[in-house]
């Protein structure tokens, strides 16, 4: 297989059950790099799970996870952060009452030799990745982060995400409660990071959202993959229907 | 006119900077009761009376850092006044009735008191107790222990030792203990401000699931903070025996609800995640210059807890009110 068509991460059977609940039976999925895919389906139909397990929320029960090619196991947050996924999360994994480059190196710290956080390099490594991946009128990365709009959290998550070197991110619901003008420009960093090779997993009950920016639509239905379709191959309408009925189109 | 707005709405964004740097608000209000304080009664700025409050507050105040800690960390912890007792009056029936070495003894009640803390820790983050729960029997149990160990009695431990000088003698006419409450405020602030392990405190506190999500160990987090106020408590006892030549089986009591008190006027939520060293510092300040104005005032010493409550409410209502002007 040459790399151009071997899937950055391909996920085979996953199963996953809560006690008697089977939340996924056997889903396969496949990402390839700079592709952004949007995962639908109904409420229950498996789509946070799915996430949680790439995340390394969840473990699954049964199938398989490869990265490039090699299986791999995730058994925690490090491990997928380590494999370059990168989750932003409904609650978008941000503490408000810290500053933003606190968050933004929350948990990976840059320490000096003596092992103090070096506040200096953080503040400025912040402020490098928030003026270029993203500008979104952030005034200083001392902001505290309670004090930012829907948007510039998200944005905050983003560059967090970007500035680890993701090559995955996974956006469960990321458009949720922002306004129209915020959800837009959510949008956009996805759209600018695609063009720098990212790959997106964009999980939204917005249809029109997720029709506007995805390539490809991944469709859940209690549990099982339902359907797979390039946007060419399908129209919104059609995407809709599958949604709701939860069945495969009949071409 | 267009360029005055512009001050205006510059001055106000100063403004705004100023009183989003939280510490700043309760400094303002620590050094205004203090002057009010020496225009009222002026026995109150004189040297004498200044020495007794330095004497007597880092016996709070060492143990309401390490409060404050765990209260950004997202817990409380209802038994220090227990374990104030408790792990000190070890140390001197130790050293009295078996002989231990001084030193030693001082070390095996600081053990006790990080074990205290460990035990809060592990139930609460294991079992899944509210801290509130857990620490209100423990604080019952410690509390029952050490009237069981004094049978009533105080128990004698000698000032004179050198290990009483160095924590609570004088150095130069200026209490030593009050040099060690600012050490150990200084490391505790620098921990929390400086470290990987201070920043885990705050997202532990601030946001449990971002925190998990995080990769960050939380419950060690917590148990961690748990143990350093159960350590600080009972050095905070010891300095109190050695000041008073004797431990004493109902020492500390009330002093969880006075530890939480400094904590809060000094601008830390109750709900975790904010707070700062800083500010419970001066939270202990004003809480010993109420109590010793209402000496000196000779007014009853039972309006002390009145004032700290009316005191605690005004502060956070205070807080939230400039909380609100940010937003």
């Amino acid at each position: 297989m040459t790399s151009a068509t071997t899937p950055l991460y391909s996920l085979k059977g996953i199963s996953k059950s809560f006690g008697q609940v089977e939340a996924l039976k056997g889903v396969d999925m496949e990402v390839f790099k700079g592709e952004i895919i949007g995962l639908v389906g109904d409420n229950g139909a498996g789509k946070s799970t799915l996430i949680k397990i790439l995340s390394g929320i969840y473990a699954q029960n049964s199938g398989t996870i490869r990265c490039e090619g090699k299986p791999v196991r995730i058994g925690s947050y490090r491990d997928s952060q380590n494999l370059g996924i990168a989750t932003i999360y409904q609650d978008r994994a941000l503490v408000d009452s810290v500053s933003i480059y606190r968050n933004i190196f929350m948990g990976n710290e840059i320490i000096t030799p003596l092992r103090f956080l070096d506040k200096k390099r953080m503040r400025q490594e912040a402020d490098r990745v928030l003026n270029e991946s993203i500008s979104i009128g952030i005034k200083s990365p001392d902001q505290m982060v309670g004090d930012l709009s829907g948007g510039q959290k998200q944005a905050v998550a983003i560059a967090r995400a970007i500035y680890f070197r993701a090559r995955l991110l996974l956006l469960d619901e990321p458009t949720n409660a922002l306004s129209v003008k915020e959800s837009q420009q959510v949008m956009n960093f996805v759209k600018n990071l695609r063009t720098e090779g990212i790959s997106s997993i964009f999980v939204t009950h917005n249809l029109l959202h997720v029709y506007t920016i995805a390539d490809r639509f991944v469709i859940l239905s209690h549990g099982e993959k339902v359907g797979d379709f390039r946007k060419e191959e399908i129209t919104m309408e059609q995407l809709e229907k599958m949604i709701v009925t939860g069945k495969a189109r009949t071409k | 006119m267009d360029h005055s707005q512009k001050k205006v709405s510059q001055q106000r964004t100063n403004l705004k900077k100023i009183l989003r740097y939280k510490d700043i608000s309760i400094v303002i209000i620590t050094a205004a009761l203090f002057t009010i304080f020496s225009l009222v009664n002026k026995a109150f700025l004189t040297r004498e009376n200044l020495f007794i409050i330095l004497k007597t507050m880092p016996e709070l105040g060492i143990l309401a850092i390490g409060m404050t800690m765990l209260i950004i960390s997202g817990e409380f912890d209802l038994s220090v006044g227990s374990t104030f007792a408790f792990a000190p009056f070890i140390m001197a029936a130790l050293n009295e009735r078996a002989g231990w070495p001084p030193v030693l003894a001082l070390v095996a009640c600081i053990i006790v008191g990080i074990f205290i803390g460990f035990v809060n820790g592990v139930i609460t983050t294991k079992v899944g107790i509210p801290s509130f729960i857990t620490t209100l029997g423990t604080m019952m149990a410690w509390r029952g222990a050490v009237l069981l160990m004094s049978a009533g009695f105080p128990q004698v431990f000698q000032r004179d030792l050198p290990v009483a000088h160095f924590f609570a003698g004088k150095l130069s006419n200026f209490p030593v203990q009050f040099i060690w409450f600012i050490v150990f405020a200084l490391i505790m602030w620098v921990i929390l401000e400086n470290t990987r392990f201070g920043n885990w405190t705050y997202v532990t506190g601030g946001n449990k699931n971002a925190a998990v999500a995080l990769g960050i160990p939380i419950n060690m987090v917590k148990i961690i903070n748990f143990m350093v106020l159960g350590g600080l408590t009972a050095l905070a006892g010891s300095i109190q025996v050695f000041r008073m030549g004797s431990a004493y089986s109902n020492a500390g009591q009330g002093m969880e609800l006075q530890a939480i008190g400094a904590t809060v006027i000094g601008g830390t939520l109750l709900s975790g995640g904010s707070g700062t060293i800083i500010g419970t510092i001066m939270g202990t300040i004003i809480i010993f210059s109420v109590e010793n104005i209402i000496v000196l005032s000779g007014a009853p010493a039972f309006w002390f807890r009145t004032f700290v409550g009316v005191i605690v409410i005004i502060a956070v209502s205070a807080h939230i009110l400039i909380q609100g002007r940010r937003e």
